[in-house]
């Protein structure tokens, strides 16, 4: 039988074991949940990542769709009215006759047809915005990417204003297609100093 | 000048302290260095105060005692520094800490007095560290936003290592005087002189890693995730 001094050893040796495996097993616990909430909200970027990505991906085909759309105009409608006139030219000069009538139809025609494509160039974006009279396009193609500097002499604006607001879609949508690349677009703009977009793109 | 194998983690962790004193003011640890300087040079005191001859208030409990009275304020204050506490919460921690430290000025005057050892203090203070880094451990997992792993966070092993350290010294001190009185022996030697360097190791190791995290700046761990 053990004396009592021993048993009094094994009593606090066994107690002072036992705190300390539940304060580890504390331990183990609160690091095991830390990764849980860690691999949960890693998990949950990544579906949200999906989601903004596929959202875009619409976005941008929607936009395809919509140039693809100003494309067609331009040939179905604008086109044809350039060739209706071109044709009534080539009439005029056959018959030589240049009456007033035939004349104010001609110009009728080119008119449509300038109105049109006045209307085209509207949804075109710096031309739109920037009330600009020049457009610089430099492409730098560096060693491990393409670099495109764009920059206008147009009226310029607040780029923090202008990406809050609803209206700076246009600009969203530069820095995102530039996003989806894998690459960066930078924006640079005041008010009065026109517009410089710098557009790094990885070739690969 | 005798030195117990333990105390060396102590210096260290002091040292490491005053290497990385800015990454401790930016975790708000400083108050650490000044802890440290008190528990190395009392732990240094207590080790070798037989070779500094017989004087009553300089026995090996009383240096302790003392140790119980310095090291707390700082303790608490640091815990409280760690448990970011909204001012509701903060107005109730100073409570329990004031009557905390009340009650081991009252028994370290009164009670068991300055020349024994203040066991009813220490299971005091135990307990208290043991509850508080429980919730700071607790606070550290729960919390909102996304941090990296626990294991890079200063906080996470400064309240490991107390929580371990509380739970370990919780009976073997608390029993110091009864193991002292009743001559308690593991394998020749006192219990507590057994048992105590393993707790030692792993509180100032501990600290000492804490500290090292803190000179690592905070986005490069958070990259580092």
């Amino acid at each position: 039988m053990q004396d009592p001094q021993s048993q009094i050893v094994v009593i606090i040796i066994a107690i002072t074991i036992v705190l300390l495996f539940i304060g580890i097993l504390f331990l183990v616990m609160i690091w095991s949940y830390n990764n849980k909430k860690l691999q949960m909200a890693r998990e949950k970027q990544q579906i949200q990542d999906a989601f903004e990505k596929q959202l875009l991906q619409s976005r941008l085909e929607i936009q395809e769709a919509t140039l693809n759309a100003v494309s067609q105009e331009i040939h179905d409608n604008v086109g044809q009215l350039l060739s209706y006139a071109k044709v009534q030219l080539n009439i005029m000069e056959q018959q030589a006759t240049w009456g007033q009538e035939e004349l104010h139809a001609i110009k009728d025609t080119i008119g449509t047809a300038f109105t049109a494509l006045r209307n085209i160039a509207r949804s075109l974006n710096i031309l739109k915005h920037a009330a600009a009279t020049r457009v610089q396009i430099d492409m730098l193609y560096l060693p491990e990417q393409l670099q495109i500097n764009i920059h206008d002499n147009g009226k310029g604006f607040n780029v923090a204003t202008a990406l809050t607001n609803k209206e700076g879609l246009g600009l969203q949508n530069i820095l995102n297609r530039a996003r989806l690349m894998g690459g960066a677009a930078t924006i640079i703009s005041q008010p009065e100093e026109g517009t410089s977009i710098k557009i790094n793109v990885p070739y690969a | 000048m005798h030195i117990h194998l333990y105390q060396y983690t102590q210096f260290l962790s002091l040292l490491v302290a005053i290497l990385c004193y800015e990454g401790l003011c930016k975790y708000k640890l400083s108050a650490f260095l000044p802890m440290l300087v008190i528990v190395n040079l009392i732990e240094v005191t207590g080790a070798n105060y037989r070779a500094l001859g017989y004087i009553p208030w300089l026995s090996n409990h009383a240096i302790y005692n003392l140790n119980l009275l310095l090291e707390t304020p700082f303790r608490l204050y640091l815990m409280g520094q760690m448990l970011r506490m909204r001012s509701n919460e903060r107005l109730t921690f100073r409570g329990i800490a004031f009557l905390c430290m009340l009650v081991i000025l009252l028994n370290y005057l009164f009670l068991q007095g300055p020349f024994v050892f203040n066991t009813f203090s220490l299971i005091l203070i135990q307990i208290l560290t043991i509850v508080l880094s429980c919730f700071i451990l607790l606070r550290l997992a729960l919390r909102e936003d996304i941090r990296p792993n626990l294991w890079q966070d200063p906080y996470f092993w400064v309240n490991a290592g107390l929580l371990l350290f509380a739970l370990i010294t919780l009976v073997i001190l608390g029993l110091q005087q009864y193991m002292q009185d009743h001559k308690v022996m593991l394998g020749g030697k006192s219990l507590y002189k057994a048992i105590m360097p393993l707790p030692n190791f792993i509180l100032y190791l501990g600290y000492s890693y804490a500290f090292i995290l803190c000179r690592i700046p905070k986005a490069r761990s958070l990259l580092s995730s």
